[in-house]
């Protein structure tokens, strides 16, 4: 489990944590996109597999 | 068959030229991307594209994009079938004049079995990618080509066995750093690289 000072953390703080902006990131959690709507409610586990792609203007 | 065509068939072989003529690619945007990205697809010998963009051809454009002087001021989407059209005109385009948005996004590209993200806007490119990153299409995107130099760092991240994502990451267009017709083009060629070599793999059982 990923733990800040002894608590699992959500999706939102550890977004918050990396100082990503949420207007600008995709979130996939173990194989599934995940709204910002449920970012919250969602904590990270151990054996989870997270991929967040960041993306930048331009094209 | 045209005569570009026939030309195309001899360089190919059928099995190819055939592959090619069947796939439908998705182009979300018109810009320095899409423009750029159809014309190197249509010039492999891709034959069916769909394309999504709002916007005008303007002057500050032709640093970069797949237009002429004499098109400031056309809808992108008409002047890219007439371009794509002096390569090969006998494509099957399908060109919308209109925003792609969360209201359209998961119908736009349903039938299409690539899609390329193009936009300009990073929110825009967040939601394409939430909507075909997974959706076993092949999804090709890009992030951070903007400037010049360094061409080298504009690499191919394979996210999924099924989605790729060019750029830098990093290099987001603005005023102080405004995109150039050279990494622009890296990259549009790279997503169009990445479509043609997976369709031409494709069924195959290493690349499925």
């Amino acid at each position: 489990m990923i733990e800040l000072d002894g608590t699992a953390i959500s999706i939102s703080e550890f977004v918050r944590l990396k100082e990503l902006n949420p207007e600008k990131i995709v979130v996939e959690h173990n194989g599934e996109i995940l709204g910002g709507e449920v970012w919250e409610n969602t904590l990270l586990r151990d054996s989870d597999s997270i991929v967040i792609v960041s993306f930048v203007g331009g094209g | 068959m045209n005569n570009f065509r026939e030309e195309l068939l001899a360089c190919l072989g059928k099995e190819a030229f055939e592959k090619l003529g069947k796939i439908k690619t998705g182009i979300a945007g018109a810009g320095g991307l899409g423009s750029n990205c159809a014309a190197f697809l249509v010039r492999s010998g891709f034959r069916k594209l769909k394309i999504y963009d709002f916007d005008k051809v303007s002057y500050s454009n032709l640093n970069r994009q797949f237009y002429f002087y004499d098109q400031v001021g056309h809808w992108k989407v008409d002047a890219l079938r007439v371009n794509l059209s002096r390569i090969d005109p006998d494509l099957e385009l399908e060109t919308f004049n209109e925003r792609v948005t969360n209201a359209n996004v998961s119908g736009a590209f349903a039938d299409c079995d690539i899609v390329i993200e193009a936009f300009d806007r990073a929110e825009n490119k967040k939601m394409l990618t939430e909507a075909y990153m997974n959706s076993g299409k092949l999804y090709i995107s890009a992030s951070g080509i903007a400037g010049c130099g360094d061409s080298d760092n504009i690499t191919i991240k394979k996210i999924h066995d099924k989605f790729f994502l060019i750029g830098d990451g990093v290099s987001e267009a603005s005023a102080a750093l405004p995109p150039f017709a050279p990494r622009v083009n890296i990259a549009a060629a790279k997503e169009a690289d990445i479509a043609l070599s997976w369709a031409l793999r494709k069924g195959t059982a290493q690349h499925g």
